[in-house]
């Protein structure tokens, strides 16, 4: 079915060549060459084996609904309206894909929108966005935050 | 189940490991760094290995053993020494701040070292030899800021080794000048400068072949600060320069007609008019639409040139200048510059007859500029005159200002409206970006009232200065209730508070971590600051002294300088360097007695 599809379109428009990709729940989805091309990954292997568009590459990596985002990502030229609408998770799944896949561009992109999300936030907000459990003991948090405060931060410039 | 669940908490860290590691590079901020690092254990580690920048604001609040420890891959290191009353000739010269225990850090460990500043430190000859021979191959930027101690013999090995220097920067240090040879020296081995920078000091012998050399030979040569050369002898200089942007210093002691046909770079944008006087101020007219930054500091402009000149730079962004300004050149700031972000104004005190009539900077000035600069960020200003509208009006005007100074000069024996309660109540209900506030008045200028407001309302303000505000005890304590992020406080002329009070204030201001106090109701024993005594809290005192400040040995001028606090938290512990003018406070010297 889905090769059939894929020789029609072919035959139909030249130009926009597709690859199918097989995401880890096992969906099929074809998507135009440009942006499989910025997928290094998959990118380095379609020209070294002059692979067959058709069969489905496999990213058991990257779930349908990451893909999807990404896809839409590439086609909006990094929208950062459109990237708003990402919850948390969503924003982790399409960065850890995106190093996955080794997109450079989206990866830099994302990487920058969750940096910017975590400017001037507290140690907590950090733990929770990232799902991550404190494993300071009290006294050497302490000895950090101390050191942080005491030393490391720059007020005056004159 | 739980064989699951293990499994997915598992892959979950390792999914944030992922995302952290490919987050970490674009987090830059310092203050967002310190959170990351007390995230959990790895994140501590992976910041502490991949942390590019630290500033630490006193050398002694760490050591340099520490410091290598938490940050071996250091790029860039800023380190701050002497308290900043430094500035104004109140402290030691051997007060500390040295140093030769960080470079020798330095020179042992941090080979990633690009960029280094010291400020308000005393460097050795040595120092920059040990520096400039270990490091010299990496080394980018070299800041001297405000130090002493060395010469020119150390600046030879930094000239001589640091071929790939970009910034050289030593504004406003007190350094010796044996000869020019350093400065051949960096001609002669460096191609990528692009910043030189001894402005304000003492530098009198260079070679202007030296500096043509280094204009023709650095193509990224963008931002120039000398001392006083002939501005004639520039002209190739200038024509060899063409990147350069910025340019402070020169004097003009030909014939003012010589100075017409000079032609400055294209691109310059900002400017320093050391000794310029009213006649070569025409040789600017032709870039002034261009100009972002204007130093009047030193140019010996009276008021009616300030306002000449000022009307022809509509971009200017930051404007430093003397009194002599007055409020007819701060109506034409106000007019003409909409763009103006920083505007300095200090006291001028060789600027009679330069001066207007009223050529005084007072209420006036401060009106027209809240109303014609709403960009002002930072302000600050000496004033001869003051009234409690002229601070409502940049409270209810100036919403970006983050950094405001005001110092009350004593020149005037007639204030129009004090005391400043209210509007200083007006100017921090308005002003609520203020990050750093400065209030320097005379006795009367601010009660307790006033100074109980300076707490309530700075809910922001990180670093304060205050000189001869408030009137007992009450007033100081009140205050200390407030200032909920108050880090660094700085007092002057207060004689009415007793060290108990300052004591317990130091304890409620709940953000504090330096406090540095003159002029207080000081005792012979200084026994009552113990009440702020606690861990990692050093505190040191300098007692009152009799400080000659001329070099007149036939007629020493004497001046008695007030006894000095100086509080703050350190992890290294008391330190060992100070000199015989210092006495560090502790309590075991007490017990006994």
């Amino acid at each position: 079915m889905q090769k059939t599809e894929g020789e029609e379109s072919k035959a139909e428009n030249e130009e926009v060549k597709q690859v199918t990709l097989m995401t880890s729940d096992g969906v099929k989805m074809k998507v135009e060459i440009s942006i499989v091309y910025e997928m290094e990954i998959v990118r380095s292997f379609i020209e070294v084996n002059d692979a067959d568009h058709s069969v489905p590459f496999p990213l058991p990596n990257v779930s349908s609904h990451t893909l999807d985002l990404i896809i839409e990502l590439v086609k909006n030229e990094y929208d950062d309206e459109f990237m708003k609408t990402f919850s948390h998770d969503e924003l982790k799944e399409v960065l850890v894909a995106a190093n996955y896949l080794n997109m450079k561009t989206l990866l830099d992109f994302i990487a920058t929108a969750i940096a910017n999300l975590l400017e001037k936030k507290s140690v907590e907000f950090i733990r929770n966005f990232f799902n991550i459990v404190n494993d300071f003991t009290p006294e050497e948090e302490a000895e950090i935050r101390k050191t942080n405060e005491w030393v490391f931060q720059d007020l005056d410039e004159d | 189940m739980e064989d699951r669940d293990t499994r997915r908490m598992a892959t979950a860290t390792k999914l944030s490991d992922v995302v952290l590691d490919c987050v970490m590079p674009y987090i830059h901020d310092p203050k967002d760094r310190d959170a990351v690092s007390q995230v959990c254990r790895r994140w501590y580690e992976l910041d502490s290995l991949t942390r590019k920048h630290v500033t630490i604001a006193l050398c002694y609040t760490t050591t340099p053993d520490r410091l290598r420890r938490r940050f071996p891959h250091l790029e860039s290191l800023k380190l701050k020494g002497k308290p900043r009353a430094a500035m104004f000739n109140l402290i030691p010269e051997d007060w500390g701040g040295f140093v030769t225990p960080w470079v020798k850090e330095i020179s042992h460990y941090f080979d990633c070292l690009k960029s280094l500043h010291f400020r308000r430190m005393i460097v050795t000859d040595s120092d920059l030899q040990v520096l400039a021979r270990s490091r010299g191959h990496i080394l980018q930027a070299l800041k001297l800021d405000k130090c002493s101690g060395f010469s020119t013999d150390g600046l030879y090995f930094i000239g001589r080794f640091c071929r790939n220097l970009r910034i050289l920067f030593l504004e406003e240090s007190s350094l010796v000048e044996n000869d020019g040879d350093w400065l051949h020296q960096l001609a002669l081995n460096n191609t990528v400068l692009e910043t030189l920078n001894f402005y304000l000091t003492d530098i009198a012998n260079v070679r202007i072949q030296d500096l043509e050399l280094i204009a023709r030979n650095c193509p990224n040569l963008n931002s120039v600060k000398i001392t006083d050369c002939e501005i004639l002898d520039l002209l190739n200089f200038f024509r060899c320069a063409s990147a350069l942007e910025e340019f402070c210093g020169g004097s003009y002691n030909e014939e003012s007609e010589k100075y017409a046909a000079i032609s400055l770079p294209a691109k310059l944008s900002r400017l320093g008019l050391t000794y310029i006087t009213k006649n070569e101020m025409p040789i600017v007219f032709p870039y002034a639409a261009l100009l972002k930054k204007l130093d009047l500091l030193y140019a010996m402009l009276d008021t009616e040139d300030h306002c000449t000149l000022i009307q022809r730079c509509p971009n200017l962004e930051v404007l430093e200048s003397r009194n002599v300004i007055g409020d007819r050149g701060l109506e034409v700031l106000a007019r003409c510059c909409r763009k103006l972000k920083r505007l300095r104004i200090e006291r001028g005190d060789d600027d009679q007859g330069m001066e207007d009539e009223e050529g005084v900077v007072s209420q006036r000035g401060l009106i027209a500029l809240s109303h014609g600069c709403p960009e002002l960020e930072y302000m600050a200003v000496y004033v001869s005159d003051i009234t409690n509208a002229s601070l409502e009006h940049i409270g209810t005007h100036l919403k970006n200002l983050c950094d405001f100074r005001l110092v009350l000069l004593d020149r005037e024996e007639k204030i129009t409206d004090l005391p400043l309660d209210n509007g200083v109540r007006a100017l921090l209900r308005g002003c609520d970006k203020l990050r750093r506030f400065a209030l320097y008045l005379r006795p009367g200028g601010l009660t307790d009232v006033g100074l109980g407001y300076i707490g309530q309302y700075s809910p922001n303000v990180r670093w304060m200065l205050l000189g001869y505000v408030g009137e007992t005890d009450e007033g100081l304590l009140e205050f200390s209730r407030g200032c909920p992020s108050l880090q660094k406080l700085e007092m002057r002329g207060c004689s009415f508070f007793s060290e108990y009070a300052l004591a317990v204030a130091a304890t409620q201001l709940t953000s504090l971590r330096y406090l540095w106090v003159q002029g207080y109701g000081a005792s012979p024993s200084g026994r009552d600051l113990l009440a702020m005594a606690r861990p990692y809290w050093n505190i040191e005192l300098i007692p009152s002294r009799r400080v000659v400040v001329n070099n007149q040995p036939e007629e020493p001028v004497v001046v008695e300088h007030p006894a000095h606090i100086l509080a703050y938290y350190s992890l290294a512990g008391p330190r060992t360097d100070f000199p015989d003018t210092v006495i560090p406070l502790d309590l075991a010297t007490y017990v006994d007695t």
